[in-house]
């Protein structure tokens, strides 16, 4: 029996989840806390994206494996070529880095507002700031070596991966770090 | 008559084109009314499906002759080659060529449109009625039973086809593509119009021959290009299939690697049928550069058919299963009028006898109350006498058996209007 590869399953359910997140963050916020929504919206949606591509440079990555391996068992089911899944790829990661520029933007405009101005004050040196910006700048190098010629399939795909890995665990030590000065 | 009981030559003789098929079958209508045909005429069989009357015509020897006369052959050329199925074994047989199973190919998927195709002619022309209607779509049922329970149609059996495949696989697209042949022998030439469906935007043909090339190139939409000048056109290829008459390889790594620079390292599929091999085995391995030989392709060929073959029991296992099915629903098809007409035999008894009983009934007011008690004690008591033999009948699986007790009833009860 063939074995299928259902890379966009875990992905979709991934994005669904960090949705689900937002919305749930979204509905708790208060009513002036537009940036802050902004912020959440678009950190989901830009880590939504980056899953999809991530999942899509994992199938690239197999499919790749197989043509090279001659597999027959891959030829049996229909399924997405290396071409548009490259395209795919290349597609969703500038989305992705869009939708973080905006979520980095929105979360330093609602860091920056007058009540946490003094949480913020040295906002050069806040570990949620150097995180975010770490983490863009790290996608936007990315993003310029895979769109450099020299790079085509394999390692866009391999890219696609670690920039997934990247913002989660960037997302994942944001959200430890507190948000709220202390009380008093 | 098939591919496994005569050679192409005898089946080319007694096969049918569309306009033969129409007049025979017409034809056979015409002589032979009352039963159903069903033509199927392809390239590997020459079937005739007939449904009839126990012991009604057309004979099996009446048919053979028929056959041979309308192809205007002796019938002692052919006879040795034609094979007769009757009964379950017949439609085992049509559920098995319907799956595929007979073919040269197995699970070869054109079967089924020709049968759909053949059957539509006999539908049209009167041939085909409700017993062949019946079977025919039985047949397609189990054929598309045993095609998504097996892998019995899965995967490629040519060549050509399996190098279609990947080319599928890499690329979403032929459009906007550039497709490089080198040679124009028959493999050449076949697979290029394979591609050609594809609609890549550019296809260059390079040989040595100009000529040949310019030929080639003409027939799948392409042009000619100079075979002195294949590095260059490497550089602008996406799909490229070679196969010559070189001893040696007549791509190297080095010009795959300088084209792969010159094309942004996009992706490269190269399919190599020739034997010796016109490309060098190295240039696989560089980035983004799939290559295909021969052996690749044949390797996925064989275990495809393997494959195939395996799948064989399990197809088996669900004829059997689609044949006890479509038997016993023909046979209830074959009883029902018996039943029929022995149910009315016994209600029109009933009625002279309650005729016969009416005059003897008292004249009193309940007379028609008393009426209508007895018609319906008759009713009843005929329906009670006659559910177990109705029921045994329609339950039968034999074909011969079934047979032997409609003789016997119309014998014993004298339905002679069946």
């Amino acid at each position: 029996m063939v074995r299928s590869s259902k890379p966009f399953l875990p992905a979709a359910v991934v994005a669904l989840a960090v949705l689900a997140v937002a919305v749930v963050e979204i509905l708790a916020a208060p009513a002036e806390r537009t940036w802050y929504v902004a912020h959440v919206v678009s950190a989901a949606a830009a880590a939504a994206c980056f899953a999809l591509a991530a999942a899509g440079g994992a199938a690239y990555i197999r499919t790749d494996r197989r043509l090279r391996a001659k597999d027959a068992a891959l030829l049996v089911k229909r399924r997405p070529s290396l071409e548009g899944l490259d395209g795919m790829i290349r597609r969703l990661l500038p989305l992705g880095l869009g939708l973080l520029t905006v979520a980095i933007a929105s979360g330093f405009c609602d860091a920056l507002r007058p009540s946490h101005a003094g949480w913020f004050r040295i906002w050069q040196t806040h570990p949620k700031m150097l995180m975010a910006f770490g983490a863009w700048l790290t996608c936007a190098v990315a993003m310029q070596v895979a769109y450099a010629k020299r790079f085509r399939g394999r390692q866009v795909a391999a890219m696609s991966i670690a920039v997934f890995i990247l913002v989660v665990v960037v997302l994942l030590a944001s959200a430890a770090v507190p948000s709220e000065p202390p009380a008093g | 008559m098939s591919h496994k009981t005569a050679d192409v030559s005898l089946r080319e003789r007694l096969s049918f084109d569309p306009a033969q098929a129409r007049s025979a079958v017409g034809r056979l209508v015409q002589d032979f009314g009352e039963a159903e045909f069903l033509l199927l005429s392809t390239c590997n069989r020459i079937e005739l499906y007939l449904a009839r009357q126990p012991h009604a015509p057309p004979t099996d020897d009446q048919m053979r002759a028929w056959l041979a006369d309308f192809h205007r052959l002796r019938e002692g050329d052919i006879r040795e080659k034609l094979y007769t199925l009757a009964d379950s074994e017949a439609v085992a047989h049509l559920l098995a060529v319907a799956g595929g199973l007979d073919s040269l190919v197995p699970g070869e998927p054109q079967i089924v449109a020709q049968l759909k195709e053949a059957h539509a002619l006999a539908v049209e022309l009167g041939a085909a009625r409700g017993v062949m209607g019946e079977l025919v779509q039985g047949a397609l049922h189990a054929a598309k039973h045993i095609r998504s329970e097996t892998g019995i149609g899965a995967g490629r059996t040519s060549v050509a086809s399996v190098a279609l495949d990947f080319v599928r696989r890499v690329f979403r697209t032929l459009a906007g593509k550039c497709v490089l042949n080198i040679g124009a022998g028959k493999m050449n030439e076949l697979m290029l119009k394979q591609l050609a469906k594809l609609r890549p935007e550019q296809i260059l043909v390079a040989n040595r021959s100009a000529e040949k090339a310019e030929q080639l190139a003409r027939s799948c939409g392409g042009r000619a290009a100079g075979f002195d000048r294949i590095e260059d056109h490497l550089g602008l290829a996406d799909v490229v299939l070679t196969s010559t008459a070189s001893h040696e390889p007549i791509i190297s790594p080095e010009m795959v690697r300088a084209a792969q620079v010159a094309r942004d390292y996009q992706p490269l599929l190269i399919v190599d049928i020739a034997v010796p091999r016109d490309v060098d085995a190295a240039a696989g391995d560089i980035e983004n550069v799939f290559l295909y030989n021969i052996d690749d392709l044949d390797r996925i060929v064989r275990e495809t058919l393997q494959t195939r073959r395996g799948q064989r029991r399990r197809a088996e296992n669900i004829i059997n299963e689609h044949v006890t099915a479509l038997t016993r629903s023909l046979n209830v098809r074959q009883v029902s009028p018996v039943i029929d007409a022995l149910y009315r035999h016994m209600e029109k008894i009933a009625a002279e006898e309650l005729e016969g009983a009416r005059n003897k009934l008292s004249t009193h007011e309940d007379a028609d109350q008393d009426e209508q008690i007895l018609k319906r004690a008759l009713h009843r008591t005929i329906r009670r006498i006659l559910h177990a033999p109705a029921t045994k009948l329609r339950e039968t699986a034999d074909p011969d058996e079934t047979r032997a007790r409609i003789e016997l009833i119309r014998d014993l009860f004298d339905l002679d209007d069946i």
